[in-house]
C-alpha cells in the first residue's frame, strides 16, 4: 500500500477532523478515523513507524 | 439382481443399521417417498458455504488485473497477500454446457504467475473470512474447490490451505479439472481467518491455474458447491465493497458511466460547497473508505452538472450506512455529479 499523501479533513458540521484525504497507489480516497478500517490501520502503522506524516486540515 | 420383499429391516444388535459399504450407492427410486418425519437426520449438506463469491460470479472492480503489489482485491472478496509477485488474475468463462465441473458454473478464476517467488518470500491469493460474523466457532472446517493448470504441475509446486500455512496441501495438478479438499481444525481467534486457494512459497511460481467453486464448510465432508443466486451473492459482497456504477461498468476506467451516478441540480447562486448525502444499499462491515470519481474518471474530484470536471471532492461522516460527499470550488448556479466507491474490506 503506497501512501504518498495524507491530510486531515474537517467535518463541516462540527469543525473537527472526521476523515483523512489520502493518495494510495495513485488513487485519491477519503479514509474515516476508524481503527477497523484497513486503510486507516495502514496509515497509522506508517505514521507510527515515522514514514508518513498527516498534514493538518485546512480551517473552515 | 434379486428382490427381497419385507416390511422392515432392523439392526441385529447395537444401535447402527448399515446399508452396503464404502462405494455403495443406495438408490431411492424416482417417485418414492423418503419419509424422515420425526427422525434426526445428520450428514446432509449444510448448505452453508462460508466463502463469499466462491463461484467467482461477482467482479465489481474489473475482470482482469495485472498485480504488481499485495493487499490488492480483484474478484470480490479475493485478495493478494505476502510479498510482491507479478501475476495476472482474471475472470474466465466456462464453455456453455460443460460437465467437467458439475452444476454448470458460469465463471472461474485464472491466476497466472510469471516468475518464481524469491528466497524467503511468499505470495498468496486468499479470502479473509470475517469473524465471528461468518465463522463463529473453533473446530473442524473443510475447504474444497475445483482446479486445473495450463500444464502439469508436480506435487509440491502448488499449495493451498486454511489459516495456518504450516499445514498446507500440495496436490499434483493436471490440465483437467479435479476437486481438491483439505480439512483443518481451526482454533485461532481474531477478526478473520485466511483461506488460501493459492499459496506460492520460495522457488514456486511460473504456473497458471484455473480455480472454480470454492467452498468452506463446517465439518470434515466436502459437499457439493452451494450456488447462491447472484443477487444474494452481490449483497454479501457489498458488505465489503459497493459502487454506484452499473454492475458491468468499473469505477475510474473507460468512458464515464452516467447510469447510477449521483446528480444534484441545486442551482445554488453562490460558490459555496455542495453537500450530497449518499446512502448505501448494504450496511458496511465498518466505516468505509470512500473514493469519489468525476466525469473524467479522476479520483478525489467531482464534476458540475455542466460537465466541468476536476473540482475538489471529499467526504465526511463516513458511516456504515452512508456518507456525506462534498464538492468545493464550484462556480455559482451549478449542481454536481459523481460516482462513488465504498470499501470496508478486511
Amino acid at each position: 500500500m503506497n501512501i504518498t499523501f495524507a491530510k486531515y479533513v474537517l467535518d463541516p458540521l462540527v469543525g473537527e477532523a472526521s476523515s483523512i484525504n489520502v493518495t494510495i497507489d495513485g488513487v485519491t480516497m477519503s479514509v474515516p478515523l476508524d481503527p477497523a478500517n484497513r486503510h486507516y490501520a495502514a496509515i497509522m502503522e506508517q505514521v507510527d513507524s515515522g514514514t508518513l506524516t498527516i498534514a493538518e486540515a485546512d480551517n473552515g | 439382481m434379486s428382490t427381497i420383499n419385507v416390511n422392515a429391516i432392523d439392526k441385529e444388535s447395537g444401535s447402527t443399521l448399515t446399508l452396503g459399504g464404502s462405494g455403495t450407492t443406495v438408490d431411492i427410486p424416482s417417485g418414492a417417498t423418503f419419509d424422515t418425519t420425526g427422525a434426526t437426520v445428520t450428514g446432509l449438506p449444510a448448505k452453508s458455504n462460508i466463502i463469499i463469491n466462491g463461484g467467482f460470479d461477482i467482479w465489481q472492480r474489473q475482470i482482469s488485473f495485472t498485480s504488481t503489489s499485495v493487499n490488492e482485491y480483484s474478484a470480490d472478496r479475493w485478495r493478494t497477500e505476502g510479498n510482491i509477485h507479478n501475476t495476472t488474475i482474471s475472470r474466465q468463462s466456462f464453455t456453455f454446457g460443460q460437465t467437467d465441473v458439475p452444476n454448470y458454473p458460469t465463471y472461474f478464476c485464472r491466476i497466472a504467475s510469471s516468475s518464481t517467488v524469491a528466497s524467503g518470500q511468499y505470495w498468496g491469493f486468499q479470502q479473509r473470512v470475517e469473524r465471528p460474523q461468518f465463522m463463529s466457532g473453533s473446530g473442524e472446517y473443510t475447504l474444497s474447490f475445483w482446479v486445473k493448470a495450463s500444464a502439469p504441475v508436480s506435487a509440491g509446486a502448488f499449495t493451498f490451505g486454511i489459516a495456518s500455512m504450516t499445514q498446507v496441501s500440495a496436490p499434483a495438478l493436471t490440465t483437467s479439472w479435479q476437486k481438491v479438499t483439505a480439512t483443518r481444525t481451526i482454533a485461532s481467534s481474531g477478526s478473520y481467518v485466511s483461506i488460501y486457494i493459492v499459496r506460492l512459497g520460495e522457488g514456486q511460481g511460473n504456473i497458471t491455474v484455473d480455480i472454480a467453486d470454492v467452498q468452506l464448510e463446517i465439518g470434515s465432508v466436502a459437499n457439493s458447491f452451494e450456488r447462491r443466486n447472484v443477487a444474494e451473492e452481490l449483497a454479501l459482497c457489498q458488505r465489503y465493497y459497493e459502487k454506484s456504477n452499473n454492475f458491468n461498468n468499473y469505477p475510474g476506467v473507460g468512458s464515464f458511466d452516467a447510469s447510477g451516478m449521483y446528480l444534484s441540480r441545486d442551482g445554488t447562486a453562490s460558490a459555496v460547497s455542495r453537500y450530497n448525502p449518499v446512502s448505501f444499499a448494504v450496511r458496511k462491515r465498518a466505516a468505509p473508505t470512500m473514493t469519489i470519481y468525476d466525469g473524467a474518471n479522476a479520483s478525489g474530484k467531482i464534476s458540475t452538472d455542466s460537465a466541468l470536471h476536476g473540482y475538489s471532492a471529499g467526504t465526511s461522516n463516513n458511516g456504515e450506512t452512508g456518507v456525506m460527499v462534498y464538492g468545493s470550488g464550484f462556480p455559482s448556479h451549478y449542481g454536481n455529479y459523481f460516482h462513488w466507491v465504498a470499501e470496508s474490506e478486511l
